[in-house]
């Protein structure tokens, strides 16, 4: 398992962390796991960009954060989606799902 | 929305605790992390290791989270505030430009807002000013001998403030449980202080003045309660100006006595710095008791003709004013229905005391604030306009920022630091510039050296406007480059490195239009404003204007009894009449074109009228050479001669206007006419002068003798003081000086005290036109410069924009005629469209300065197509240049850039 560090486009990074959370409450570490493993190994999402983007989510009201234990009982700060989020999750992937549809329709007219 | 502003509040006051939590957030990372990497079985050094590495580093994953909070807007704002500054200092005269004109704007606005400041809406410095109230009176058909006022008059209505003081002790007493009713009136007196003789002007107040105005005296007491009719009461109380000038702020000055018109007066109480007295803009030095001693009065306190004492009203708590005027319109029936019909009692607001004074300023006070306004709206649009055309210019850089992942709201933000950098610095010189221009704005008004009498200084108020204006101009100036900035294209933007991607400013031609839009408006009150005092100045007076000296003596405060002023005013214009050089003198009871007059009822003795009829003239005492003098003609009959003296049979003579008006079909010549208590036979009819001011249509006047009045009889023919006329054969300056001598070989201790020509007073009877002239002129001219820079910028832009067309034109032949005449085409197109609008403009707004305007309609079409031929000469002249340029490129270096 050596997944090779890709540079997530904006925006990209916001719908990964927002399915990530569809499932369950995780906290920073959890999340960056999380979309390595949705991604097949394909993305790894650095701290340095996930924090800015989890405490620009929570200002924006998106995810909500409290304080729990972790599986071996360590304190950690969990993230889970509000309703917001729910809602902007649907938004993010409905926009994805075009910009895939136009981009491949485009390359593959060539 | 709450959440954010939740979050920005702890973001900034609680910096602390969030990054403390931060903090626990990431070193709980390293720890899930750390013991992530220990489950696979290395060692704890190890795994720590690898997981700082894998997180990034702390603070630098704490930065970047730093910089996506909300709290980081106040960073932004002072990168925005250095980018800002960067910028203005870059374009040096850009800045100059924009700071200049917005500091004149603001700084004109915020001079113009201490005077209605002032003027219009301080109240008086005491407890509640909102109780106060002044009583005015209205009557139909008043018949009135003697009123101490000008008075309202129209049609056969008048209102007025003075009234008897049966009648004011009537109001009192009638209105005693629904307010406290107080009175007074001001009084000329000549004061000695500590040897010091000096004109002086005070208030006799009834006993209940300070106590119903709350006044807390700063020293001593008020006048005691029953101080006015004890009679013999020599209590004064001094304003805090006299304790400073005079008594040097001497702490025991209580019980000093001081001389007012030659009686002694005990001085009781002093009072605090800022009263400055119920009449705003005439402060008085004194306040002694209305007193039926009292030796101010002309006539007994108890006579029922004499109409002079001002009353003001604190309402009590609970009372209404619709009370008040039923309770005071019953007493103020019982007084005056002998005299005028429909007696009725008005109540004004009074909590800035009786201002009548400056209710006269309110019309060209706010009239000048809303021109001043437009000029400031001018400079706003005009540098709306600049930065607009050089934020197009810097298509290329913004581009570049938006293609970077600027955000628009960012952009946008930067473009409203700069307006707001912009109007602060031009809002703080500005408000320096307005305290310095309220002075002279205040001399201006005032028409005289010493400016206005009021309380001009910088409150709360006027620092509230000044900071308003600068931000209402920050966001007028802002908000048109922030939208155009806002629509950046990145793509067209950076596919060119000139301002060829530029869009065309359609909003920059609005602005231009609306520019000279609000220039021809100005222009035209302007040009309106000249004529009018291009017109006054050559208004025949009627009687011959050149080389004539006017003088004043005031022997009334210096011992003079009434019976003594005439043979001294007969002495005197003896003496003036005989100064070489000289070609004649005469007594006037008022100076020309003074605004000062006397005037009454009268009724000819062979029809059986009496005062019934109301016939009212203005009254003038003169000398007996006045007709000769003053170079008026007598009509008919004949003028006065030394054979009127004092113990002849008493003679008058009446202008045309009288005669016209009150004696069409008859004769006037040889009717007697009963004036006062007297008969008085009309011996001439002379030609109607404009004698009281330069505006008024002829009115009826009746001309006396001075040496046949019995001087003191009514306030009116007091005349205390006195002017003569001095006809000169050489400059009437040139004569001051064997004047003074002529007066003092009379009496040596009387003075002139008071020296015009006639070419001065009537200087001084055009302050107001001059003064909106003047300020209109100059505002004017401040618009269309702003007006031509606004154009000049834009003609730059869009010859800059369009320059490769140019060079391509020029390339394939084109003349410079080719180039340049669309373009001064276009721009005569702007200034014509932009005529029109300020034409509807003017016609509206013209209509109302019509009160101001003298011998000239207020769409007059001169003054409009004169000003709408000037703007439309100094746009194409402005357009010139650019136009030139345009003209004069050089294809090959042009099309080289593409």
């Amino acid at each position: 398992m050596n997944p090779k560090r890709t540079e997530l486009l904006r925006g990209t990074l916001d719908l990964l962390i927002l399915k990530a959370l569809a499932l369950e409450p995780l906290h920073g570490v959890g999340i960056s796991r999380r979309v390595t493993q949705i991604t097949q190994g394909a993305f790894e999402v650095s701290f340095g960009s996930l924090f800015p983007s989890l405490h620009r989510m929570e200002e924006k009201g998106w995810v909500a954060a409290e304080w729990g234990a972790s599986e071996n009982n360590r304190r950690a700060k969990y993230y889970r989606l509000t309703a917001s989020g729910r809602a902007q999750l649907k938004v993010e992937e409905r926009d994805w799902n075009l910009l895939v549809k136009i981009m491949t329709a485009a390359v593959e007219s060539a | 929305m709450p959440g954010r502003i939740v979050s920005l509040f702890r973001n900034l006051l609680r910096r602390n605790a969030v990054e403390q939590l931060l903090d626990d957030e990431l070193q709980s990372s390293i720890e899930l992390l750390t013991e992530e990497k220990m489950n696979e079985g290395l060692s704890h050094t190890e795994a720590r290791r690898l997981a700082l590495i894998e997180l990034g580093g702390v603070e630098q994953v704490r930065t970047k989270v730093r910089e996506v909070r909300l709290g980081r807007l106040l960073g932004d704002f002072a990168a925005d505030m250095r980018f800002t500054a960067r910028q203005l200092r870059k374009n040096p005269g850009f800045t100059t430009i924009a700071v200049l004109s917005l500091a004149l704007g603001i700084g004109a606005s915020t001079a113009v807002f201490s005077l209605v400041n002032a003027i219009l809406l301080r109240s008086l410095p005491v407890p509640n000013p909102q109780q106060l109230r002044v009583l005015r009176w209205t009557g139909n058909e008043v018949r009135m001998t003697s009123l101490n006022e000008l008075g309202d008059t129209q049609g056969t209505h008048m209102s007025a403030h003075a009234m008897t003081h049966p009648a004011f002790l009537d109001l009192r007493e009638q209105g005693a449980t629904l307010a406290d009713v107080f009175g007074f009136a001001p009084i000329d007196v000549t004061a000695r202080v500590r040897n010091e003789s000096f004109a002086a002007t005070g208030v006799m107040v009834s006993d209940n003045f300070f106590s119903a105005l709350a006044v807390r005296l700063l020293l001593g007491r008020p006048l005691n309660a029953g101080e006015d009719f004890s009679g013999s009461s020599v209590s004064v109380v001094i304003s805090y100006d006299w304790w400073e000038r005079y008594f040097g702020h001497d702490p025991a000055i209580l019980g000093h006595t001081l001389m007012l018109n030659g009686n002694g007066y005990t001085v009781v109480g002093v009072l605090p710095p800022d009263f400055t007295g119920v009449v705003p803009g005439d402060p008085s030095g004194f306040y002694v008791p209305m007193s039926a001693q009292s030796p101010f009065l002309y006539r007994p306190l108890a006579e029922r003709f004499h109409w002079f004492v001002r009353v003001m009203a604190r309402l009590m708590p609970g009372a209404s004013d619709a009370q008040l005027r039923a309770a005071l319109d019953v007493a103020f029936a019982r007084e005056a229905s002998p005299i005028m019909r429909d007696p009725k009692i008005l109540l004004e607001p009074g909590f800035r005391g009786l201002a009548v004074k400056s209710n006269n300023y309110r019309k060209p006070l706010l009239l000048m604030q809303s021109v001043v306004g437009l000029v400031l709206l001018v400079a706003c649009v005009n540098l709306a306009g600049l930065i607009a055309a050089r934020g197009a210019a810097r298509q290329h850089e913004l581009a570049v920022r938006v293609a970077l992942g600027s955000g628009q709201w960012r952009i946008i933000r930067q473009s409203f630091t700069e307006s707001l950098v912009l109007a602060s610095i031009g809002g703080g010189l500005g408000i320096m510039l307005s305290i310095w221009g309220k002075a002279a704005l205040s001399r201006l008004f005032a028409g005289s050296p010493d400016g206005l009498h009021y309380d001009l200084s910088l409150d709360l108020k006027v620092l509230c406007f000044g900071v308003v204006t600068v931000l209402v101009t920050a966001l007028v100036t802002g908000l048109l480059p922030a939208l155009q900035v806002g629509q950046v294209n990145p793509i067209a933007g950076l596919r060119s490195r000139g301002a060829i991607g530029a869009p065309r400013l359609s909003v920059g031609k609005a602005l231009v239009i609306s520019q000279i839009c609000i220039s021809m408006l100005l222009l035209t009150c302007a040009g309106l404003y000249t004529r009018t005092l291009i017109n006054l100045m050559r208004v025949d007076l009627g009687f011959n204007t050149e080389k004539l000296l006017l003088l004043r003596v005031s022997p009334g405060g210096a011992g003079y009894d009434p019976a003594r002023r005439t043979s001294f005013y007969a002495q005197v214009q003896d003496s003036l009449s005989a100064i070489p050089g000289g070609r004649g003198a005469s007594f006037l009871g008022y100076p020309p074109l003074g605004n000062l007059g006397w005037s009454g009822g009268f009724f000819f003795r062979d029809s059986s009228t009496g005062y019934a009829e109301k016939m009212q003239s203005d009254r003038l005492a003169v000398g007996e050479t006045f007709f000769d003098v003053m170079g008026i003609p007598i009509l008919q009959g004949r003028g006065f001669s030394s054979a009127d003296a004092k113990d002849a049979p008493r003679v008058i003579v009446v202008n045309e206007a009288l005669v016209q008006q009150y004696s069409p079909d008859r004769n006037p010549v040889g009717r007697i006419v009963h004036i006062l208590t007297d008969d008085w036979r009309i011996v001439g009819v002379c030609r109607d002068v404009k004698y009281f001011n330069l505006r008024e249509a002829p009115r009826p006047i009746v001309y006396y003798p001075f040496r046949q009045i019995s001087f003191g009889a009514t306030m009116g023919s007091n005349f205390k003081t006195a002017y003569f006329a001095l006809r000169t054969s050489m400059p009437p300056m040139s004569l001051l000086t064997a004047a003074r001598k002529a007066v003092a070989d009379v009496d040596s201790n009387i003075p002139i005290d008071y020296v015009a020509t006639q070419e001065s007073l009537r200087d001084e009877n055009m302050g107001q036109e001059r003064l909106f002239a003047v300020l209109c002129e100059s505002l004017a001219g401040l618009a269309m410069l702003l007006c031509c820079i606004g154009l000049y910028g834009l003609m730059a832009y869009h010859v800059a924009r369009r320059t490769p067309e140019f060079a391509t034109r020029i390339a394939l032949g084109a003349g410079r005629r080719d180039i340049t005449n669309p373009i001064l085409g276009e721009v005569l197109q702007l200034t014509a469209a932009g005529f029109v609008l300020g034409l509807a403009g003017a016609l509206g707004f013209t209509r109302l300065i019509k009160s101001q305007l003298y011998g000239v309609v207020p769409n007059d079409p001169l003054t409009l197509i004169g000003s709408g031929a000037l703007l439309a000469a100094v746009a194409v002249l402005t357009a010139w240049l650019p136009a030139l340029r345009a003209a004069r490129v050089n294809p090959i270096d042009a099309l080289r850039n593409e």
